[in-house]
């Protein structure tokens, strides 16, 4: 008799256990294609999860330093990450 | 660039980053460098907003990113401007502030960002809306679910890699040449 209650216990915190896992389906898949026009039937897929206010994550300047493929450049007073292209994607800071 | 106004940014960087050295292992800019270097056709990328709860404006930053994107503006620009303005939302920078001066925060970043230009109050009314207040909470709960508990984290291939804000070009390069064959 105990084993019994005790197996229809396990069982019920099982159901609760899967319900709590339930996640809603979203409208959409989740997340931002990087570049926009990424192949949905490319042979790498990678998946990233960043914290716009996470450190480790941001674009930061020293990061663009230290890169052989990244540099910082002063434009105006205006301290701006630059891509390969020479393409600025965010002011830092002014100086 | 004279070695002085390096070094004045520096500093000033340091002051930011709170933990200085954080800043030298920052993972975006690796992985967007990386990621130029090979075809859409071969290598797909993926970027998941996920909020961690300890750094308090993280949540409205991640809505930001579901605001840009169902106004078909570009979203990367969004999380670019974010990441550049990172400090100014930090739990120190935002100690004194009440929730509505950061949504405003928010507000303005979003006007002020050139290719997303929406209005200040539009920006900060979206933000308060309750359908992108969960279409982010669902966002979360899908990253909960896969495991995810801090960042940055990655998948490759549906598989938890290794890779983290200490990977270097040359070690993604090498993961990613491998798969490619």
């Amino acid at each position: 008799m105990r084993s019994m209650l005790a197996t229809a216990v396990a069982a019920t915190l099982l159901a609760v256990g899967c319900l709590a896992q339930t996640v809603p389906i979203p409208s959409r898949p989740d997340g931002y294609r990087y570049p926009p026009n990424a192949n949905a039937t490319a042979l790498v897929q990678i998946d990233a999860y960043f914290d716009l206010m996470c450190p480790d994550c941001l674009v930061s300047a020293l990061a663009a330093q230290i890169s052989a493929n990244w540099q910082v450049q002063l434009d105006d007073l205006l301290l701006a990450a630059v891509d390969d292209a020479g393409k600025p994607f965010g002011v830092l800071d002014r100086v | 660039m004279d070695q002085s106004a390096t070094f004045y940014v520096a500093r000033k960087l340091c002051f930011w980053f709170e933990r200085s050295w954080l800043g030298l292992q920052a993972a975006w800019p690796v992985v967007k460098s990386v990621l130029g270097g090979y075809a859409a056709s071969d290598v797909a990328f993926t970027f998941h907003t996920f909020p961690l709860p300890y750094h308090h404006h993280a949540f409205t930053a991640s809505e930001g990113a579901h605001v840009v994107a169902s106004s078909g503006k570009p979203v990367y620009d969004w999380l670019e401007a974010m990441f550049a303005n990172q400090p100014s939302f930090g739990n120190s920078a935002t100690a004194n502030m009440t929730w509505n001066e950061v949504d405003t925060l928010f507000g303005n970043l979003a006007e002020s960002t050139k290719a997303i230009n929406i209005p200040a109050d539009q920006f900060v009314a979206s933000v308060n809306n309750p359908n992108f207040d969960e279409a982010t909470r669902v966002s979360w709960k899908l990253s909960c679910a896969r495991g995810v508990s801090g960042t940055p984290t990655f998948f490759v291939n549906g598989a938890l890699s290794t890779a983290d804000e200490s990977w270097t070009v040359a070690q993604w390069k090498q993961l990613i040449d491998q798969l490619l064959g």
